[in-house]
């Protein structure tokens, strides 16, 4: 096992580097799931299975996407990892703990920065560029689950193009609330094949997705699927002629820390004052703030 | 502080981690590896099954370090598994060859070797003995009067065989016609932890995931099965506990196609439980007759976990027969919910921040509110309103 | 410690490669440069076990294969000496062709033009088991001109790629039922590659 040289650290983190491999995993490991990403990428929105390790940061908790993220790095990569569009949630930070001791990577909050952006629940507010590379943690990367317990049978429905169950559940939504109900991980189609869970990233990102200049990749630990959108991709989200896809609408608000509006916002309501609204991405907020 | 905060969040984890620590520490008694390699055995037995990784002395300290819970110890060893180069494979085990502590069969009275209770708590009674609060280190002329489990036991006791040559109970079955006898499968296994479960599963990869299942999980599905929310009714033929032996092929020859004679390394041995049930089984014949026989439930795992292996030989039999009245024949709903780390996983996910998801929900409620009754979209909603 | 920069870090290097090898597969066409790495995987102990292999392919080989990639090499080993070599320092020896997820393809035109359809498509169920083509060029700059348009391509283009019409036939014939389908990855002597991944429609440039 040959050790990267490193820079001078703490003698706690470099014994941590010293226990194990660059980023984790062992070698067999990363080709592994190297090789299960670049399947990915020849076959948008098609869930390639692969072993997915363990990692020692808890199942449902990223491992998916970590598993991509530390497979991809390298010493010279910037890594930014955010949770719910934060920078500083206590799982991002519990996630970015682990990359860096075990690589020593830089680590930055600017999504422009950045050149791996790991995310649970968002896509940033900055339009990505095509030499970065975005990471999303998924818990159900199955979109007909809710439709169709068992597995075997969803890949099936995959095989022949089946997706009645997905147009069913928006179908039912809709008999029952007039409306398309669901809010985050609103099924795609992608390049007109495969339908694909995009993550609970809310449906103001969904449209992120389409022709984006970065590449997209999604990583599922628990149920062991890592997915893809390539750059430039068309991926549409699932509606009808006559109950179009309805992304949420943030026009009218204003964050109380940096004035703009038409950004994914987080309601604020402390009981005290009346209710507030915050950017959720909290990277781009700083920036527009100047701070 | 907020659960997540614009700045903080780092110092907050540093500190809770700190506390945890502390809980550890505090009452300045501290726990020595070895002591938990000595008195907790069981529980060492049990975390490697669930790790899937033979190391007394590395499970020990995952024991200590999770402050004795089961699901954080087995978390900690098989994230460290996940480190290590897989780089051989063992030859095949025969468990025949098992040097045997423990050996019994509900299925017969008597069996070739006899039935050797060897050290089981199963017939002790579940008193607590309160004498235990004042033991203290064994005396040295104690430790000597203790049975040495080195020690052969006197020869006439096992029917002048050896411990490790005990047959298999099942072979008087297959001798007698009444429990098929099959070829060697010599397939290579289809390792779970090197490649995804894909359905519909072979016994192989069915087998590894329950010798790996928690052990709550699996003896919970075998005891629904047994109650009624399944079809199988076995009888165990043979519960053993004992060493094994594992060998590894030597290199492979560098000259010429023709495979020489390789040597064999024994590269050490492990201590496992191994139960085969028998189940009656109806089968149809091509003429439409029908005659009873029997199947084998097969269960094993690292170290002695008797109750989940002779759940996990019930469960194997349960899904040698899918059955879509019962979950516990379901492949899919058993080996998917079994892992210990995937389902504490998930489920403790559920305490990771949803905000987001949750906006969204919220969004879709108010807004379906404000179809039923416009009026009602003028109240303040959301939590902490008076 | 001293650290070889000459020697092929089985860590960094192969990271490296496999990155290029990302965003050539996210780009197609583009072309991304392994030299460095690959003049590092020509070390006389690796040339030496195995002969004739040209080092942009022994670095692909050390990034990619284990004894869970069943791997092919066309033209087939015949030596079972070498194949023991490539056990060793692979940990699998090469399959046959239909086994294989990674085919290795060492011959010139025009007897590269069967091997695109005679590889493994996937199926349906599993796509992702399709090959993926690894073709060794004298350059992946030179040749005839092709429009390549799809996923990863912002608008359709032209430019110059080492193949020949009836290699182009066979391969979209391979790729004609997507999902199912291979991928193939062009690999020149200078350690410069591209990536046509099976969902680029691949066309003769009418001129």
């Amino acid at each position: 096992m040959i050790k990267s040289s490193s820079s001078p650290k703490s003698h706690s983190s470099q014994l941590q580097s010293r226990q194990y491999n660059f980023a984790y995993f062992d070698e067999g490991s990363k080709k592994e799931i190297r090789r299960a990403i670049l399947k990915a990428i020849a076959i948008p929105g098609y869930q390639v299975p692969f072993a997915s390790r363990e990692m020692p940061i808890a199942r449902g908790w990223g491992t998916g996407g970590l598993q991509i993220t530390l497979s991809l790095l390298g010493k010279a990569d910037i890594v930014k990892v955010i949770d719910q569009g934060a920078d500083d949630s206590v799982n991002a930070v519990s996630i970015k703990a682990l990359i860096n001791k075990t690589s020593l990577v830089q680590i930055t909050e600017s999504t422009a920065e950045a050149s791996l952006i790991q995310s649970r629940h968002r896509i940033p507010e900055l339009p990505l560029r095509e030499d970065q590379i975005m990471i999303l943690q998924v818990p159900t990367p199955e979109p007909l689950r809710w439709y169709e317990a068992s597995e075997f049978k969803t890949k099936r429905l995959h095989a022949e193009s089946d997706y009645t169950g997905a147009w069913l559940m928006l179908f039912e939504d809709i008999m029952k609330y007039g409306k398309v109900a669901g809010g985050a991980d609103h099924p795609v189609l992608v390049k007109g094949r495969y339908v694909m869970a995009p993550s609970p990233i809310p449906k103001y990102d969904n449209p992120k997705m389409n022709q984006s200049s970065a590449l997209i990749l999604l990583g599922a630990g628990r149920e062991k699927k890592i997915y893809a959108v390539p750059p430039y991709t068309k991926v549409k989200s699932l509606d009808f002629d006559d109950y179009p896809f309805e992304p949420e609408n943030f026009d009218d608000k204003n964050c109380c820390k940096c004035g703009r509006s038409s950004v994914f916002m987080d309601e604020l309501n402390d009981g005290i004052g009346p209710v507030r609204w915050q950017c959720n991405d909290t990277g781009s907020c700083r920036e527009a703030q100047g701070v | 502080m907020a659960y997540v905060a614009v700045k903080g969040g780092k110092q907050a984890i540093d500190a809770s981690q700190e506390f945890l620590l502390s809980k550890r520490l505090k009452s300045g008694v501290l726990l020595d590896v070895q002591q938990v390699r000595a008195g907790l055995r069981v529980l060492i037995d049990q975390v490697m099954a669930e790790a899937s990784m033979y190391d007394e002395q590395l499970a020990a300290l995952a024991i200590k370090q999770a402050e004795g819970s089961p699901e954080e110890a087995v978390f900690l060893l098989r994230a460290y598994r996940s480190t290590l180069q897989r780089k051989y494979e063992s030859e095949v085990v025969d468990t025949g060859k098992m040097r045997v502590e423990r050996r019994i069969s509900a299925a017969f009275k008597d069996i070739p070797g006899g039935q050797i209770l060897g050290a089981s708590p199963d017939y002790t009674h579940r008193l607590l003995d309160f004498d235990l609060f004042n033991e203290k280190q064994a005396e040295p002329s104690q430790a000597r009067s203790l049975p040495d489990d080195s020690m052969p036991l006197k020869e006439d006791q096992s029917g002048h065989l050896g411990f490790d040559q005990l047959p298999k109970v099942v072979e008087y079955l297959r001798d007698q016609g009444l429990l098929a006898r099959f070829e060697n499968n010599d397939t290579a296994p289809s390792d779970v932890t090197k490649k995804n479960l894909e359905f519909p599963s072979n016994r192989s990869q069915r087998l590894q995931i329950m010798a790996r299942g928690q052990t709550g999980a699996v003896t919970s599905l075998g005891y629904a099965s047994l109650r009624g929310y399944g079809a199988v009714h076995p009888t165990v033929a043979e519960l053993r506990v004992g060493d094994v032996p594992v060998y590894v092929a030597g290199p492979p020859p560098m000259d010429g196609d023709a495979i020489d004679e390789q040597g064999s390394y024994y590269i050490g041995e492990f201590r496992a439980t191994e139960v085969e049930s028998l189940v009656p089984v109806n089968k149809i014949e091509a003429d439409g007759k029908q005659s009873l026989s029997f199947e084998l439930g097969y269960g094993l795992s690292y170290g002695q976990n008797e109750t989940k292996t002779i759940a996990m030989s019930l469960l194997d039999q349960c899904l040698e027969h899918p059955n879509e009245k019962f979950a516990t024949h379901d492949e899919e709903f058993v080996l998917l919910h079994i892992d210990s780390v995937e389902s504490s996983g998930f489920i403790s996910h559920l305490k990771l921040p949803h905000y987001v998801t949750f906006q969204s929900k919220l969004v879709a409620v108010r807004a379906s509110r404000q179809q039923e009754s416009p009026s009602n979209a003028q109240k303040k909603t959301g939590p902490g309103a008076p | 410690m001293t650290v070889d920069s000459q020697a092929f870090d089985y860590v960094h290097d192969t990271q490296a490669v496999f990155r290029e090898l990302l965003t050539a597969f996210s780009f197609p066409g583009r072309i991304v440069d392994i030299g460095e790495q690959s003049k590092k995987a020509a070390q006389p102990a690796l040339m030496h076990a195995l002969p004739g292999t040209p080092a942009v392919i022994l670095a692909l080989l050390l990034t990619l294969i284990d004894q869970e990639s069943p791997y092919s090499l066309v033209p087939e080993i015949k030596l079972s000496g070498a194949k023991a070599a490539f056990a060793t320092v692979l940990g699998a020896a090469p399959v046959s062709l239909d086994k294989a997820s990674f085919v290795f393809c060492l011959d010139d035109l025009p007897q590269q033009e069967s091997v695109p359809e005679a590889l493994s498509r996937g199926d349906l169920t599993d796509p992702h088991s399709g090959a993926t083509l690894i073709q060794y060029v004298p350059s992946v700059e030179t040749g005839m001109v092709f429009s390549i348009e799809g996923p990863g391509l912002e608008q359709a283009r032209q430019q110059k790629f080492p193949l020949s019409p009836a290699w182009l036939a066979s391969r979209n014939r391979a790729v004609e039922e997507f999902p199912m389908g291979i991928d193939v990855i062009l690999a020149d002597a200078e350690g410069k590659l591209l990536v046509l991944p099976r969902t680029t429609k691949m066309t003769q440039a009418v001129v």
